[in-house]
């Protein structure tokens, strides 16, 4: 999907009085089980999220296997007990803490080309002043 | 002996053991017997097919009874006759050995990813309509052969699991469809081997009849939103 189709999707989508911050690419990893199990099969539990940024909260939106949003979950900023965020070299681990009892982990790019949507310090930034970073 | 109780531990411990995320990530993670319930049909497919393999191969869990393959696999066809009715379901719990009957357990295991999406009973539908459609490659054979396993369900099993989705575009189906067919490449190599049965080949026309099968079936009845929206994957 392409950057322009995404924005329109996300802010159709997007309450009364809710505004965009930001939203950016990000993936969870497989569990290295699998590998061992099913070898390069696993690959295909890989999932593939984008992650927008609102005033109101955080939304989880997976991609299905042709990039289209599928699953949407939508989390109120205090239904995040805590994000665990590690900065690598090129990708940004961030491992939300929900309320609920789960917890999602998820590698987000910082560095890449230009069509790739990053995830800018202005959403940390963000982030950082809503949600308990560590 | 021990290759039996070994498959079986692990077929069963995988199956049960591994339990996936919930789809959203709202909901609370699965219990043993919701994760039992999404995947008993694969279960109990592998568990029947290894008992089966267990008693013809006189409980060495090696190699096929002779006696037991010729009278339980599917022996050509006679003039459009077939030479024992029962042998259309009995072929398809028949393997030679070891190494042709534990890919399948295998690949059995891994499509209980698509009972998890579509539930038990369309999952035992695709598999046996792929079955049965395999068996039409008989036809396609000049000499007598004996056909036995049962990789053509496996086969459109496995094409079911991509392309078996609610509401996809003419496109998005063709390029789940490149990715098996990528797959199948990569997985399903031609092979001859020797056995003490004698010369052994790849049904690859039984595999293309399979996925033919799931296909047609699988676009004949759509699976539905409400069925495909299960609490995992």
């Amino acid at each position: 999907m392409k950057r322009e189709e995404l924005t329109a999707t996300i802010q159709q989508s997007l309450v009364e009085g809710e505004s965009l911050i930001g939203f950016f690419y990000a993936q969870q990893q497989f569990k290295i089980g699998l590998w061992f199990l099913i070898g390069s099969l696993a690959a295909f539990t890989l999932k593939h999220y984008y992650t927008v940024v609102t005033t109101h909260g955080i939304h989880f939106y997976q991609m299905d296997l042709w990039g289209k949003l599928g699953q949407h979950d939508f989390f109120r900023y205090s239904e995040i007990q805590r994000i665990k965020m590690r900065q690598g070299f090129l990708r940004t681990s961030l491992e939300y803490f929900f309320e609920t009892g789960r917890t999602l982990k998820l590698r987000s790019p910082h560095k890449g080309l230009k069509h790739i949507l990053k995830l800018e310090e202005s959403v940390i930034n963000y982030l950082k002043a809503h949600v308990l970073v560590a | 002996m021990i290759l039996f109780l070994i498959s079986l531990l692990l077929y069963i411990g995988c199956l049960l053991g591994y339990k996936p995320d919930p789809k959203s990530l709202k909901d609370e993670p699965i219990s043993f017997m919701e994760n039992f319930s999404q995947v008993k049909a694969s279960l109990f497919t592998g568990i029947i097919l290894i008992i089966t393999f267990l008693v013809t191969t006189n409980f060495t869990f090696l190699h096929v009874n002779q006696t037991l393959f010729s009278y339980f696999g599917l022996s050509g066809w006679k003039g459009l006759t077939l030479q024992l009715p029962f042998q259309i379901v009995t072929h398809l719990f028949i393997h030679v050995d070891v190494i042709h009957f534990l890919p399948n357990l295998a690949a059995i295991g891994v499509l209980s990813a698509y009972e998890r999406r579509v539930g038990a009973s369309r999952f035992l539908t695709v598999l046996l309509v792929s079955s049965f459609a395999s068996i039409l490659s008989l036809f396609f054979y000049l000499e007598e052969a004996v056909s036995c396993g049962i990789s053509g369900g496996i086969f459109g099993l496995a094409v079911a699991y991509f392309t078996d989705h609610p509401g996809l575009t003419l496109k998005e189906w063709l390029l789940a469809l490149a990715v098996f067919v990528l797959l199948v490449f990569v997985f399903s190599a031609s092979q001859t081997r020797i056995t003490f049965l004698g010369k052994i080949e790849i049904d690859h026309i039984a595999h293309v009849l399979g996925v033919i099968a799931a296909i047609v079936y699988c676009k004949w009845r759509p699976v539905s939103i409400q069925q495909n929206d299960f609490k995992s994957y």
